[in-house]
C-alpha cells in the first residue's frame, strides 16, 4: 500500500516537473521580452528541477542515492535563483527595455 | 557597512538600482529596420554562397549517414563485442594490475596513453597564451571605465557565494585526489576549482581572487606543472621501455597513495585547467591579468 502512495506521489511530482518545463518552453516561444522570457525559464530552474528531484527522491527512498540528490536539490535552489537574478540586473543595467524582440521564429504578425 | 545598509534598501524596496552616475548611455534600437530573413540574404547573395550554403548541407547529410552507419554496425548492449575492439579487453582485464588506478579511465589517460593527455594540457596553455596576446591590453591603458558586468556591489551574490564558495573548493579539491579511485581526475577537478575562482572573482572583485591566483602564480603554477608532468612521464616511459626498476611503485589499489604517477599528474593536470579557466575569464573581462 505504501508502495503505491510512494508511486503516486513521484508520479505526481514528475507530472508537475515536466508541467512547468512545458511552461517554460512554451513562455520562452511566445513572450517577447528578454526579462519576460528569463521569468518563464526561471519557472523550469526552480520548480521544475525541485519537483523532478522530488520525484526521484520519493521514488529511490531513504537511501544514500536519494541524500545525494538531496544534496543536488539544495545546491540547484541556491545558485539557480541567483544566475537568474544576476542575468536579470545585468539586461536591466544594460538599459535595453525599449526594444521589443519578436518571438523566435515568429513573424510580426505573431507579435 | 555599506553592503548592510543595501541590504536593508533592498528589502524595503529604496535600493535605486538606477544609481549609476558613470554607466554609458543605453544603447538605442532602431525598431524600423526591415526584418531580414535568410531567404532574403540568399537572394541577394552571389553564386558562391549559395554553392557553400549547398555543399555544406551535403556534407552534413554525408557525415551524419556514415555515423548512423557505423552505429548500426555495433554489437547490441549486452553482446559479445571482443571482434570491435581487443584493445578494450585489453584495459579492462589487466588495467587495475598494471596501472594500480581503480578508476580504469583515470588509469588509461594518464598510463597507457599520458602523452596525448600532455598534449591536451599544452593546448590548454597555448589557449590562454593565445588569448593573452590577442587580447592583452598595455598598462597605461585606462581600466577604470564603467563595466556592465562588474557585479561586486551585488548583495545577492556575495551572500550566496560565501554560502557556496568553500563547498565547490572542497568538491573541487576531493574531484582532483580521488580521481584514480573513483570518477573524477584533473580535468573535471581543475574545472571546478576554476569555477570556483571565477566565482569568488565576481562576487568579491580581484582582490579576493589575487590570493589564489596573480599573473606570476599564474606562471610559475602552470610553468612547473607542465615540467612535472615531462619529466615524470618521460622518467616512467624510459623505465618501463627499458625493462629498468624504478621506485615508483603501484600500491594496493583502492589505497589514496597508490596507482604510481597518476595522482600527482593529476594534480598538476587540475592546476593547469584551473589557471587556464579563471586567465581565460580573466583576459576576456578585464583585458589584463
Amino acid at each position: 500500500m505504501t508502495g503505491w502512495i510512494c508511486f503516486a506521489a513521484s508520479a505526481v511530482f514528475a507530472l508537475l516537473g515536466m508541467a512547468s518545463f512545458l511552461l517554460a518552453a512554451v513562455g520562452v516561444f511566445r513572450f517577447d521580452h528578454v526579462l519576460y522570457r528569463m521569468h518563464a525559464t526561471a519557472i523550469a530552474d526552480t520548480v521544475g528541477v525541485a519537483c523532478l528531484t522530488l520525484s526521484a527522491i520519493i521514488y529511490i527512498g531513504v537511501d544514500f542515492v536519494s541524500l545525494k540528490e538531496l544534496a543536488v536539490l539544495a545546491i540547484t535552489m541556491l545558485t539557480s535563483p541567483v544566475s537568474t537574478h544576476l542575468l536579470a540586473e545585468i539586461e536591466y543595467r544594460m538599459g535595453n527595455r525599449k526594444k521589443e524582440s519578436r518571438p523566435i521564429g515568429g513573424s510580426k504578425n505573431d507579435a | 557597512m555599506k553592503l548592510k545598509d543595501d541590504f536593508k534598501k533592498w528589502l524595503s524596496y529604496d535600493l535605486d538600482l538606477d544609481e549609476e552616475p558613470t554607466m554609458p548611455e543605453p544603447i538605442e534600437f532602431d525598431d524600423e529596420a526591415p526584418e531580414i530573413t535568410i531567404w532574403h540574404r540568399l537572394r541577394q547573395q552571389g553564386a558562391h554562397r549559395k554553392l557553400y550554403y549547398v555543399v555544406a548541407v551535403i556534407c552534413s547529410a554525408v557525415l551524419a549517414f556514415t555515423l548512423i552507419l557505423t552505429v548500426s554496425g555495433m554489437p547490441r548492449y549486452g553482446e559479445d563485442a571482443e571482434f570491435m575492439d581487443t584493445v578494450t579487453y585489453e584495459y579492462l582485464a589487466h588495467g587495475m594490475e598494471y596501472t594500480g588506478a581503480v578508476n580504469i579511465v583515470s588509469g588509461i589517460i594518464l598510463e597507457y596513453r599520458a602523452f596525448d593527455t600532455l598534449g591536451e594540457s599544452f593546448v590548454l596553455f597555448c589557449a590562454v597564451t593565445c588569448v593573452l596576446v590577442l587580447l592583452r591590453l598595455d598598462d597605461e591603458a585606462d581600466s577604470s571605465a564603467p563595466s556592465y558586468h562588474d557585479l561586486t556591489h551585488d548583495i545577492v551574490l556575495r551572500r550566496t557565494a560565501r554560502a557556496i564558495i568553500p563547498l565547490i573548493f572542497v568538491f573541487g579539491i576531493y574531484v582532483l585526489l580521488n580521481g584514480h579511485l573513483s570518477p573524477g581526475g584533473g580535468f573535471s577537478g581543475g574545472a571546478v576549482l576554476g569555477a570556483g575562482i571565477i566565482l569568488l572573482s565576481s562576487a568579491y572583485g580581484e582582490e579576493a581572487s589575487g590570493k589564489f591566483v596573480t599573473e606570476r602564480t599564474f606562471r610559475i603554477v602552470t610553468t612547473s606543472a607542465l615540467l612535472f608532468y615531462c619529466v615524470g612521464k618521460s622518467y616512467t616511459f624510459y623505465t618501463g621501455a627499458n625493462g629498468i626498476e624504478t621506485f615508483i611503485g603501484n600500491g594496493r589499489p583502492g589505497d589514496i597513495l597508490s596507482a604510481g604517477l597518476i595522482l600527482p599528474l593529476n594534480v598538476a593536470v587540475g592546476l593547469v585547467v584551473a589557471c587556464t579557466m579563471y586567465g581565460i575569464y580573466r583576459m576576456f573581462k578585464e583585458r589584463r591579468f
